[in-house]
């Protein structure tokens, strides 16, 4: 590498510099967390309070029902995370490395999964919820009861069915030796055992980056948790937030502690896996 | 051995999946006749969520002949309507609604509320019942929305910053002149920025501040009756002009109408201002050593004393199976007790006439509020009032900022919702 | 080979165990809900009573409705101010993270992504404390500096940059991340080679590092303007669409006239278009993108 070490340093320090100045906001939000709210509504300005008010968290957690409500998004999360990893690397595979009749227009239908907001299907998307028969005490034809609506299985559902994990997972897969497939097939093995045995045994870094975007997908929702659940008992952590935007008061100093706390779990999970996940979005980069 | 793993995964997976799809009750009660009673609130603020909750031990424990159920959620403001949308659809709509008169006139009209006017006249404490509130319950003439909370805006002025501009505190403003010589009187500047705001006057989401001084000026820029938009009125454009004219003096910080955060008050830097109960009591938090100097003002008119109020009424489903216990219920919250419980709890305005006294009685600012809701006006009644709202914002703005004048914005907008409702 | 028949019958039953569970779930909860969409468009309802056939009624409508045409024109300006910002910003801190050691490449990674990574939502709501006109941290700077502050969200002329601002702040770090993988498949042969010509720093990144990474760009421009073209939240919680409908975008009004209005066979066509161009540019992309990996080969 050439290059005088001594203007890479000073690189680095004006990035990092850089880098400081950008999370600011960031830094803003947590130390408005530890004001008082006299200080946060004073004209006066400060970056930092006078005296950290660490209970701000404390007093944010004790409103409402938070152990409930991180338990639900947990829950909410790992399922949805695990079962449309394993939907959609299973579904990747056969994309990748598989002919069959119908392929095209499959493909071609899960393009438009990518397309559309929460805001535009989540009418249908609630009706058919509400309306799925036999759930929920609904009969044959989804009436009488209220189906899927407030259930743990009505947050999941709509997160497994996404399909943007199948384009990365074909797209990872592409990258594969083909001779893979074909020294399995002279062994004797039939696709759902190559599959198994051996692509996704080696899929760990897909499963790491494609884990971390649907986990940060499904736990940062807001639109559809708020539509089908209606106990407050049933919220996940974007809708608890909710509780300190009184009608017409915001109690900022909570709000921001509830709204730190909350983004931190998403936060360490890249910090422990951001290699894999740069490694796998290189993939999806390279092949059109 | 790895598959193995993962199915068994899978399956438990699915177990726990299929076993949380078909439950939800709140408490496991044997189903011996229960009765159940949904309820939806909008609003989401723990204080109200946990007097419901302890509203329906005190039902249950008033009534313990009754085996009966709550269900109860609450959804924050800005998405109510969405959610209650959706659950008509889905054919899951809750027994009883707690939203606000502004629900009322679209919702009645297309036959989601039930009208209350059987169970009303058979209700024996409905003498208490205050009839301003009554009024704000109608629509066509028939009673839907029972009223149980009032939400005014409260004109509230700050003697102190009176007394050093040289203003009588005793003495605030009542005519429409006065107001704008105080104003200016109050305003202090630093160059082009406005360090005390004289009048607060909001520079976006202005429909309320406008709201009120229309109907000071007698109109409401529709008529109820045909429910027509009448923005192009004579009294609209002078209202209108005013309002424009005092903003372009430049006596108020800008700030956004629909964010308590903006608010020059609560930074106790504005001399007068209109603002809402739960403002004044977080005013109070902020800075106690002001609270004393708050004065307030009911008779500011041109031709009618008037202010903005909404108001949180209860309705029921035209989907509840189970009408008749709603409404039970529905007596209950008006009961003189429980409405005396819920002053404790979350300082509510009141709407029986028999608990205003000690409404009045609990806070320092209660007979501000109390009063102000007795001379507070809601949204028009007319089914289209979520677009009744964005065009009178629209107006307000275009004419604050100087981009139309009063007539042209009104005129406009006049056509605009004549093209919408033609639809 | 053996008998392709044989194959390919077998290959198919088990590319359906992989592919159907999958399918199933997308058709049955993605695909039947768009469709959905597709029918009401053509529909007056309003989400309670019966649907009342319209025919092209809703998309005529569209076409004389000022507040859809400003969301259209505020939606297409809110896309290329946001896109290419971030493409740029992305692309160049890519770059200059990619020489540093492995320490300060994580630490600086880390920074520059953090911003991506709690709900849009969430940063909307510290953002709108920011922007305050009074205790915001921008009018401190300026009052600082002796200028005027302003009212970012209240301003018509302000309002829409301001959001802006918050849309490519928070996708930067996306972009550099998808651009540092895509740098690393770029061989270091070449850069050797430009050196030895004696190409000084500007002219390999032009001639060399830009056309090596082509695809990326291609990709990171689909997913950007899919996510501006759909841009809600923001909006929704910073100015509900104002001042005077500066900041309403498609999908705002998709959700105002959806949930608020009681037209949901309008706000449902307004959708439909938005599905149109979305998919005509995804479709260009798959297209594009192909054919210049195949001429590659």
């Amino acid at each position: 590498m050439k290059g005088s070490n001594k203007k890479n340093y000073i690189m680095t320090g004006v990035l990092l510099l850089i880098g400081i100045v950008f999370i600011l906001p960031l830094v803003m939000m947590i130390s408005g967390s530890l004001k008082t709210i006299g200080e946060i509504n004073s004209a006066h300005f400060s970056l930092f309070p006078k005296v950290p008010q660490f209970h701000n968290y404390i007093d944010a957690i004790q409103q409402g029902m938070w152990i409930r409500w991180i338990f639900n998004s947990l829950y909410v999360t790992f399922l949805a995370t695990v079962i449309s990893l394993l939907l959609n690397l299973m579904a990747g595979y056969a994309f990748a490395r598989l002919n069959f009749p119908g392929k095209g227009i499959m493909f071609t239908l899960a393009l438009t999964g990518l397309l559309m907001p929460p805001q535009v299907t989540l009418a249908p998307m609630y009706i058919m919820m509400s309306n799925f028969p036999l759930v929920g005490g609904n009969n044959l034809f989804g009436d009488g009861g209220t189906g899927f609506i407030n259930t743990y299985s009505g947050l999941i559902i709509p997160f497994i069915a996404g399909s943007f994990g199948v384009f990365l997972a074909r797209q990872f897969y592409l990258g594969f030796p083909s001779s893979l497939d074909d020294s399995s097939r002279i062994d004797g093995c039939n696709r759902l055992q190559t599959f198994f045995k051996i692509y996704l045994p080696l899929s760990k870094p897909l499963i790491a980056s494609l884990g971390i975007i649907k986990a940060t997908f499904t736990w940062n929702q807001y639109a559809w948790p708020l539509v089908i659940t209606n106990s407050p008992k049933m919220r996940t952590v974007q809708l608890a937030l909710d509780i300190f935007k009184g009608e017409d008061f915001v109690e900022w100093n909570l709000l921001l502690a509830a709204t730190t706390f909350v983004a931190l779990p998403l936060l360490l999970m890249f910090l422990k896996w951001q290699d894999a996940f740069i490694q796998v979005n290189a993939s999806s980069g390279t092949k059109g | 051995m790895k598959k193995l793993t993962m199915l068994l995964l899978l399956l438990m997976l699915t177990s726990m999946l299929w076993a949380n799809g078909q439950q939800e009750q709140e408490s496991g009660e044997p189903a011996t006749k229960t009765e159940k009673l949904t309820i939806l609130k909008a609003g989401a603020e723990s204080a109200w969520d946990e007097y419901y909750k302890s509203s329906f031990e005190r039902f249950k424990a008033a009534n313990p002949d009754l085996n009966i159920e709550f269900e109860y959620s609450s959804v924050g403001w800005a998405e109510a309507n969405t959610k209650i949308n959706l659950m008509y659809a889905g054919g899951s709509a809750p027994d009883i609604i707690a939203a606000a008169v502004g629900y009322l006139a679209v919702r009645a009209s297309k036959g989601q509320f039930i009208s209350l006017d059987e169970y009303f006249e058979s209700w024996n404490e409905k003498d208490q019942y205050q009839e301003a509130a009554y009024n704000k319950g109608l629509y066509k003439g028939k009673f839907y929305g029972l009223g149980y909370h009032w939400d005014p805006r409260i004109f509230v002025y700050r003697k102190d910053l009176f007394k050093e501009a040289g203003l009588d505190p005793e003495q605030p403003p009542t005519t429409w002149d006065e107001l704008s010589e105080y104003a200016v009187k109050l305003t202090k500047k630093q160059g082009d920025i406005v360090t005390q705001t004289g009048l607060e006057i909001p520079s976006s989401q202005t429909q309320v501040f406008s709201y009120i001084f229309l109907n000071q000026n007698g109109t409401i820029l529709a008529n109820e009756k045909t429910e027509q938009p009448k923005f192009d009125s004579p009294t609209g454009i002078e209202t209108f002009e005013y309002l424009a004219d005092l903003y372009q003096k430049g006596v108020s910080a800008p700030h956004a109408g629909n964010k308590p955060a903006e608010k020059p008050f609560l930074k106790a830097t504005a001399a007068m201002a209109f603002t809402t109960p739960s403002q004044l009591n977080q005013f109070e938090r902020s800075h106690p050593d002001l609270a004393d100097d708050l004065g307030f003002v009911y008779n500011l008119k041109k031709k009618e004393e008037a202010t903005f109020g909404g108001m949180y009424q209860y309705f029921i489903s035209n989907q509840s199976k189970n009408k008749d216990l709603a409404w039970k219920y529905l007596t209950f919250m008006l009961s003189k007790d429980e409405t005396k419980a819920r002053i404790d709890a979350v300082n509510s305005p009141p709407t029986r006439e028999d608990t205003m006294d000690y409404f009045m009685g609990k806070s320092r600012f209660n007979q501000a509020i109390m009063k102000s809701a007795m001379i507070s006006k809601p949204w028009p009644n007319v089914v289209w009032s979520a677009l009744y709202r964005r065009h009178l914002n629209d107006v307000g703005m275009k004419t604050f900022l100087g981009e139309a004048s009063a007539k042209e914005a009104l005129v406009y907008h006049q056509q605009q919702l004549e093209n919408e409702l033609a639809e | 080979m053996a008998s392709s028949k044989g194959k390919f019958s077998k290959d198919a039953k088990d590319a359906y165990i992989l592919v159907l569970p999958f399918f199933v779930f997308f058709a049955v909860f993605i695909l039947i809900p768009v469709f959905n969409i597709l029918r009401f468009s053509f529909t007056k309802y309003d989400l309670f009573s019966k649907p009342a056939f319209v025919g092209l009624h809703n998309f005529k409508f569209m076409l004389n409705d000022p507040v859809f045409l400003q969301s259209l024109r505020n939606t297409l300006i809110y896309t290329t101010f946001t896109v290419l910002p971030v493409l740029f910003f992305g692309f160049i801190i890519a770059n200059l993270l990619n020489n540093r050691t492995i320490g300060a490449k994580r630490t600086l990674r880390v920074l520059f992504y953090m911003p991506y990574v709690p709900s849009m939502v969430s940063m909307a709501v510290v953002w709108m404390w920011f922007y305050d006109p009074i205790t915001g941290i921008f009018n401190h700077l300026l009052t600082a500096l002796n200028l005027p502050p302003q009212s970012w969200l209240s301003d018509p002329n302000l309002a829409l940059p301001s959001i802006i601002a918050v849309g490519i702040w928070q996708q930067i770090g996306y972009a550099m991340v998808i651009y540092l993988a895509g740098l690393q498949m770029v061989p270091y042969s070449m850069y050797e080679a430009a050196d030895i010509e004696g190409a000084g720093p500007l002219r390999k990144m032009v001639s060399i590092t830009i056309p090596m990474v082509k695809e990326t760009t291609f990709f990171l421009v689909v997913v950007l303007i899919i996510r501006s073209f759909n841009v809600f939240g923001q909006v929704n919680v910073m100015t509900s669409g104002g001042p005077l409908n500066r900041t309403t975008t498609i999908i705002h009004q998709v959700y105002l006239r959806a949930f608020s209005d009681f037209r949901f066979g309008y706000a449902s066509s307004m959708s439909f278009i938005v599905l149109l161009i979305v998919g005509f540019i995804t479709i260009l992309n798959f297209k594009y993108g192909r054919t210049a990996h195949e001429r590659e080969q």
